[in-house]
């Protein structure tokens, strides 16, 4: 593991799958494979470090979080349930759906699909961490300015994606917008009034 | 009698209104309209009031709610679309570290897979999770059909005494027979719909606390009274003791409305424990144990003059709700189009899956692309323009122009 994260400056869904072996998909496959006992496990491409517990830090929203956590433990189950940061929804909870997407390293991930190790000395911004103080983020100002949401579940996930496309892009196309928001699903249809919040922000970010 | 002008005379009495339905008039003069720039709010655009709280994510759906002591349940399904159940032991499961209560949840016949078995409350999601594999069920399984077409052959296994084909709907209007003859031109198609599952972004979930006798239940609902009132007879207990809240929604199509068995899981097993429990159903749950839309299978008949009048319709129908009744579908083909003559038979087909679920506009979605898939199919039939043939047989009146008038239409507008 530290040999690929080494390599590569983030994880991928790819990395993430081959880590474990190929076939053995989803995060709670891993603590059933690994045991007790500290081993190591030949898995493909590199070697895992096996664990039963560690501790860990995050630096999540700029403060840095120490914790125990468990083998096979998401970033998202880390997020939530023992840092309460609720803004980031478990929708789908097997990386389709883009409704727990958060930056690391300034680039956006699905937090279902990323184990809590793997967060490790990045740094992890969330929904809460987007405004400062009660200014918000022009991201969030367009959302409300064009009432981009509906239900308002999938909202927190979209709005991630969009800030790390316009950090990426100042300018982007509609086909730009829509291609930096291909991850995030939207059920309630929401979608032209989210692509009108896109670019009004981007409007509004270059202008200061 | 004079009539009375509604606006004119405020005292107009609903008795002499009741006894006397025609006594009342349109009203002789449009009440003066304000000019649409001087409208305060209309045309304006208003910010919803929780739109900071959603863009920020401290709007609290049930899901992100966290309250101390505060236990998570997990709910054990039955992986077999039809079996008896024998036995349930819960012993391992309840010594397992963390686990706080188990609950049996069936006996007898079990009639889809995903039907609840028991369940589960434990310090953490995780540990309720582990200890549902130590939950030993004896089924003996039988026979099952989720085939639609399956569960109309006379060997299929039987999910109802009275059949697994069952009338659900009928109506006539006119002279079927009569109608088919006066026609020029009989055409028939039939259209078929699949099952969709409502997937909402938020999975169905609830949170259940008590305070002595009082039930407090955080609930992700579309309607908060009908998941009072079904907690209140599901537990035996009267409804001003039961208390459900609803603060936001994560969509519900229609899936969240009406009470939830994983509702009474959370609230038996607080009961219990003396302590909060939450359920949070997963994707997979979603995806099969919270209903759909059923499917339909509609065969419309018309019988047509070369002009493009409808004189006969006939609609029949085979939905399929799973173990529930599906939809009715035959309301467009009824109501939209001028037609004198007009069946309908509808059917439900029983199979061993959980059962459909209103999903926005039931039997409506369905109906409609029956209906107007065929009306562009009988067009090019009869090589007549689409919305030529639409115009033609346009009704201002529900019912096929003998019901009454629509509020808003505006086909002939088009």
């Amino acid at each position: 593991m530290e040999n690929s994260r080494k390599k590569k400056k983030t994880v991928t869904r790819r990395a993430f799958l081959q880590s474990l072996s190929g076939g053995a998909v989803g995060a709670g496959v891993a603590s059933r494979v690994l045991g007790k006992e500290p081993r190591s496990i030949q898995s493909g491409p590199g070697e895992m470090e096996v664990f039963s517990s560690k501790r860990i830090a995050l630096t999540v929203n700029g403060k840095k979080v120490g914790f125990e956590t468990e083998p096979g433990e998401t970033l998202l189950q880390v997020l939530r349930d023992r840092l309460r940061l609720t803004g980031t929804k478990r929708t789908c909870n097997r990386g389709e759906c883009g409704g727990c997407t958060v930056l690391l390293d300034g680039k956006p991930v699905y937090s279902c699909h990323i184990l809590a190790i793997q967060a490790e000395g990045k740094d992890i911004l969330t929904i809460e961490g987007l405004a400062s103080g009660d200014k918000l983020h022009p991201v969030q100002q367009a959302f409300i300015d064009k009432d981009s949401y509906q239900c308002g579940f999938c909202t927190p996930g979209f709005i991630m994606s969009s800030v790390a496309l316009l950090d990426k892009n100042k300018q982007p196309s509609l086909d730009e917008i829509k291609a930096g928001l291909s991850g995030n699903l939207c059920r309630c249809g929401n979608y032209q009034k989210i692509h009108a919040a896109v670019a009004a922000a981007a409007d509004a970010m270059r202008r200061g | 009698m004079k009539k009375k002008h509604l606006i004119e005379d405020p005292h107009l009495e609903y008795m002499e209104l009741a006894q006397n339905p025609g006594s009342q008039t349109a009203a002789s003069q449009q009440p003066s309209a304000q000019p649409a720039a001087e409208f305060k709010h209309i045309g304006k655009y208003t910010p919803r009031i929780d739109g900071k709280k959603i863009v920020t994510g401290t709007a609290q759906f049930t899901q992100d709610l966290y309250v101390d002591g505060m236990l998570q349940a997990k709910i054990l399904r039955s992986p077999h679309a039809c079996a008896d159940l024998v036995s349930i032991d819960l012993s391992q499961a309840l010594s397992y570290p963390g686990v706080k209560a188990a609950l049996k949840l069936k006996e007898g016949r079990i009639k889809w897979a995903g039907e609840q078995i028991a369940a589960v409350a434990a310090v953490d999601e995780k540990t309720a999770e582990e200890a549902l594999k130590l939950i030993k069920v004896e089924y003996k399984v039988l026979p099952h059909v989720v085939s639609e077409e399956k569960a109309m052959e006379q060997a299929a296994p039987l999910i109802q005494d009275q059949g697994n084909v069952q009338k659900s709907n009928e109506y006539n209007r006119g002279d079927i027979e009569k109608g088919f003859k006066e026609a020029d031109i009989v055409f028939e198609q039939t259209y078929k719909t699949s099952w969709e599952v409502h997937q909402t972004a938020e999975t169905h979930s609830s949170l259940a606390k008590w305070d002595g006798d009082n039930l407090t239940v955080w609930d992700s609902t579309q309607a908060v009274q009908s998941v009072r009132d079904g907690l209140a007879r599901a537990l035996s207990i009267p409804a001003s003791r039961v208390k459900v809240i609803k603060h936001y929604m994560g969509g519900g199509f229609g899936s969240k409305l009406g009470l939830n068995d994983h509702t009474v899981v959370a609230a038996r097993l607080a009961r219990e424990t003396g302590r909060p429990v939450k359920v949070v159903l997963t994707r997979q749950e979603n995806s099969y144990c919270v209903g759909y839309r059923p499917s339909a299978r509609m065969t419309i008949k018309a019988g047509v003059k070369k002009d493009g009048t409808l004189v006969a319709l006939h609609f029949k129908n085979y939905n399929c709700g799973g173990i529930g009744r599906g939809d009715r579908c035959a309301e467009p083909t009824t109501d939209v189009y001028r037609c004198p003559n007009v069946k309908v038979e509808e059917y439900s087909v029983f199979v061993n899956t959980c059962g459909s679920r209103a999903t926005r506009a039931p039997g409506h979605t369905q109906g409609t692309f029956g209906l107007e898939g065929f009306m562009e199919e009988l067009a090019a039939r009869l090589g007549m323009d689409p919305l030529e043939l639409r115009r033609k047989n346009y009704s201002a009146k529900e019912k096929g122009d003998t019901g009454n008038p629509y509020s808003t239409k505006g086909l002939d507008q088009c």
